[in-house]
Parts: C-alpha cells; sequence; structure tokens
C-alpha cells in the first residue's frame, strides 16, 4: 500500500533578479532584513566564477514581511543596479490570472512513501 | 479583464509569450534499482520533482509547486545567457552502468534533448571529447532558481 503525507509549509520566499554579479549574501542581507527577519537567503553563485547568476531567493517567517519587501524593493538600485523582487511561488498555475496575483505563498508539498 | 498574454492562448505560454520547458534527469539502475532524482518546470509555472531512493526502503517522494513568472523568467534568461540551446550532445559520454543524466528544453522555437553519463566531477568534463559543452551543461543544471531550493527541502 501507499501512505500519502500532506505537508503545508509555510515558506513565504521572495525572488530577487538582476542581482549585480559581484554583490555578496551580505549585501542582500543588509538590504532585506529591515523588512523582517530573513529565515533564510540564498545567492546562486556560478560555481566556476564565482561570480552571481543575477538573483538570490530571500525567505522570511510571514507573509506581511515578504509582501512589504516586494513593495519597497522592486525596481530599486541595489549595488547601483535595478532589481525586480517578486514571490517565488504561486498557489496555482500561470494561466489563471487570479491565481497568479494571488498573494498567499503557501508551498504544498506531497511525501509518498510506497512500502513494499 | 484580459488574460495574461492575450486572448486566446492556450496551455504552454507563459507569462513572457513564449513556450518553456525543462526537464532534467539523473540516475541509475543498480544493486537497489532505479535511483533517480527527477525535476521538471512546465510552462504554467508547476515544478513538479521526484526522487526514488530504493536504498531507503523504497522511498519515492514527489513534490510540486507552482513558481512564479518571475522565477520562470530566471530560469529562462539563465538558459539563454548559458547557450546551452546551441549545444548538441553528440560528442557527450554515452550514459553507462553508472548512469544517466537528460535535459530536455524547449525554449520558444527551440528544442534541445539531451543525454549522457553521469559527470562525477570537473575532470569527466575537462577529459570528454566536448569539454566546452559539457561544461555548460554541468553548471546550468546547478543555476537553475528554485530546483536546488525544492531538492533540498528536508522530508519528514
Amino acid at each position: 500500500g501507499k501512505l500519502c503525507y500532506l505537508v503545508a509549509i509555510e515558506g513565504w520566499i521572495i525572488i530577487v533578479s538582476g542581482v549585480k554579479e559581484d554583490a555578496e549574501e551580505s549585501d542582500l542581507y543588509d538590504a532585506f532584513a529591515e523588512f523582517g527577519e530573513v529565515k533564510d537567503l540564498h545567492l546562486n553563485l556560478e560555481r566556476r566564477t564565482g561570480y552571481g547568476k543575477g538573483y538570490a531567493l530571500v525567505e522570511y517567517g510571514c507573509f506581511e514581511e515578504a509582501q512589504t519587501a516586494i513593495r519597497s524593493m522592486n525596481g530599486t538600485q541595489l549595488l547601483t543596479k535595478t532589481i525586480h523582487v517578486d514571490w517565488a511561488f504561486n498557489r496555482g498555475p500561470i494561466q489563471n490570472v487570479t491565481s497568479a496575483r494571488c498573494e498567499l505563498n503557501v508551498c504544498i508539498f506531497v511525501l509518498a512513501i510506497a512500502l513494499s | 479583464m484580459a488574460a495574461v498574454g492575450g486572448a486566446g492562448n492556450g496551455a504552454g505560454e507563459e507569462a513572457g509569450g513564449a513556450e518553456f520547458y525543462l526537464r532534467y534527469y539523473v540516475g541509475h539502475k543498480g544493486k537497489f534499482g532505479h535511483e533517480f532524482l527527477e525535476f521538471e518546470f512546465r510552462p504554467d509555472g508547476k515544478l513538479r520533482y521526484a526522487n526514488n531512493s530504493n536504498y531507503k526502503n523504497d522511498t519515492m517522494i514527489r513534490k510540486e509547486v507552482f513558481v512564479s513568472p518571475s522565477v520562470l523568467r530566471e530560469a529562462r534568461r539563465i538558459i539563454q545567457d548559458s547557450e546551452i540551446m546551441k549545444e548538441d550532445d553528440s560528442n557527450w559520454p554515452e550514459p553507462d552502468r553508472v548512469g544517466r543524466q537528460e535535459l530536455e528544453i524547449v525554449m520558444g522555437n527551440e528544442h534541445i534533448s539531451f543525454t549522457t553519463s553521469k559527470i562525477g566531477s570537473l575532470v569527466d568534463v575537462q577529459t570528454s571529447k566536448d569539454p566546452e559543452g559539457l561544461r555548460i551543461f554541468y553548471y546550468l543544471v546547478q543555476s537553475i532558481p528554485c530546483a536546488k531550493l525544492i531538492c533540498n527541502i528536508p522530508d519528514l
């Protein structure tokens, strides 16, 4: 038989794009920490060059903090370059216009364990 | 209210107005059965992840989330910048008993479908018949936004 666990994880994760390639995690942290506690920050680095790939993922503990960060920082300058900030996840598919504009950001993970 | 991308666009058209699909698979069939990891970005933003590790009591893990248009846009930009769409796998090592990797990408009118063996390290890349192409492939897989995130989310 199979057991399925439905796990709802509230991770309010935003994606910051247009990040300058020599930006460091501390630059991102300094810019985004004012909106709330940064639970996690991932600045994707090109391992070969050490330079950034141009985006970062920032996680807050609650919706309001992430929303404020998006509204405050989207279209602003970080290290002289314009960044764009948006939700990383949506509740539903993109072609559904209402869900693309949905403000909820709950990640649902399905864990299936097959028992032999 | 106008739909995103204009009226009449069906499934497969994301916010940017062009088709985008990406699937990556790495795995092998061995002593413990078929062990693999796969993630797939669909045009509507659905990101599916599957991890089958028979080593741990036949555990199949599946995860699904919807990523935002911003994530898809960033994934497309990274793929574009890497120029992987210009590469071809004819000189790449064939899959073998150690394992197999598959990368399939649809971007607008372009489509690639690559198959190769597992890459253990950069030495494998350097000593191959197409180090430039394999290197692009090797680094690209690690650069896709949210792919790493979903793979690393701890399971119960």
